[in-house]
């Protein structure tokens, strides 16, 4: 079973091309949002996927402009695809607003999926340069623990001190592990608003992402 | 960390409203903002950043070319870590061609990406998210010296000293290469090697000789 994802905004066009050129499909997974224009492009897709015999799932974008909310519904479907033994030929992120693209980028990288643009007036296909890689094995398992943890708890200001105390282990281990999380810019540590003698540790909301990699 | 200095990319179009908020929140040493239009027709919005006394660069990518464009932020980026700098790269403003031209360079350098649209998204990113740390080295060297296709009888002939089978059946595990049967079985580049390749190319292009 092969399957296909893109992104669709105003235009049919840019993805029509990706059906064409992608044997064996069986089923497309299109992200749009509720706009009528982009409605219309539905409409048009769903026409040609009638006529291929493909099945066409869409996903409704419910705020097609925050990247974050926009990954990770691509993600879950992503994973939902594979789950039911899906082959994920290609994602094609041209369509949509800006932002909707870029989460598709985004889950391409992490994912490991083939991606490709079209061309906004050649309509030609480009395939973009990202490896198939197993991003997952890129954070070590304390690292992972420690990422785990702080997200869990983030709701608190923590200090490094406080992680170590809070998962058990040595503060020199903790220290080292942040120190490698802060370069890499996973994290980062910060003055707490409360006590400016204390530095605590941040993390953004997209760290989400990064820890569902497994 | 202290002492290491920022670099923050920012893509922009003709809304100069759209990097105010990356270039007040991310602390930088050096702001490059990436466009596609000619600089006259930013002029306004450069006059604006230079009265706001925001020193910064100008990097002009081409509109059309997906691939070049990331290559050449890509190329900014990566000469900043190479002295050590962090980068940041704000996919705000501009077209959507532009954004996704940097977002590629980010996943390329494992920058982290910054949002503003609906409020402040940063996301952090793991390095070897790129065709420049991912992919090994003696596997980038096999698929740029090679003529591709290749004949699967040519590859059947090897000897078992010979590493190439080794690394082709590799370079299937990262989906770059497949089999197709045409008129004889040919060894051919997937889409994804195609694109890898033409990015190995393009960047050794752009650093000239020293790669």
């Amino acid at each position: 079973m092969v399957a296909i994802l893109g992104t669709l905004g105003f235009r049919a066009n840019s993805l029509l091309p990706t059906l064409e050129s992608t044997p064996g499909v069986d089923k497309v997974v299109v992200f749009c949002n509720d706009h009528p224009r982009a409605l219309e492009a539905l409409t048009d897709v769903q026409r040609v996927c009638s006529i291929m015999g493909i099945q066409i799932d869409r996903v409704a974008m419910p705020d097609a402009f925050d990247l974050l909310q926009a990954a990770k519904a691509m993600r879950q479907q992503v994973h939902h695809l594979k789950k039911d033994g899906h082959e994920i030929a290609v994602f094609n992120i041209a369509g949509g607003t800006k932002m909707m693209s870029a989460a598709a980028l985004l889950v391409c990288a992490m994912e490991g999926l083939n991606s490709v643009y079209v061309h906004d007036e050649t309509y030609r296909e480009i395939p973009l340069p990202l490896l198939k890689v197993d991003y997952s094995q890129l954070l070590t398992t304390a690292q992972k623990e420690i990422l785990t943890y702080i997200w869990t708890n983030r709701a608190k200001p923590m200090t490094q001190v406080d992680i170590a105390l809070g998962m058990g282990k040595h503060k020199a281990t903790i220290n080292h592990h942040i120190q490698m999380l802060e370069g890499k810019n996973i994290l980062h540590l910060v003055e707490d608003q409360s006590d400016r003698r204390r530095k605590v540790v941040r993390v953004d909301d997209a760290l989400e992402l990064m820890l569902e990699m497994d | 960390m202290e002492g290491r200095k920022d670099l923050l990319v920012s893509t922009i179009g003709m809304e100069i409203g759209d990097i105010i908020a990356g270039i007040r929140s991310l602390p930088h040493d050096n702001l490059v903002l990436v466009t596609d239009a000619a600089m006259d027709e930013n002029a306004s919005t450069l006059a604006f950043l230079r009265r706001l006394g925001i020193r910064h660069e100008v990097l002009l990518v081409d509109p059309s070319d997906i691939t070049g464009s990331a290559l050449l932020i890509e190329r900014k980026v990566q000469d900043h870590l190479d002295k050590g700098w962090r980068a940041r790269v704000d996919i705000t403003g501009g077209r959507k061609l532009l954004s996704d031209a940097a977002m590629l360079a980010a996943l390329s350098t494992g920058s982290e990406i910054c949002c503003f649209e609906m409020g402040a998204r940063r996301f952090p990113l793991l390095t070897a998210m790129g065709v420049r740390e991912a992919l090994p080295k003696d596997l980038a060297e096999v698929l740029r010296s090679h003529e591709w296709p290749m004949l699967l009888g040519d590859i059947q002939g090897k000897g078992n000293d010979n590493p190439l089978p080794v690394m082709l059946r590799r370079l299937k595990q990262m989906d770059l290469v497949q089999l197709e049967e045409r008129t004889v079985p040919m060894i051919c580049l997937t889409k994804r090697g195609k694109a890898c390749l033409d990015w190995m190319k393009r960047t050794k292009e752009l650093s000239g000789s020293s790669e």
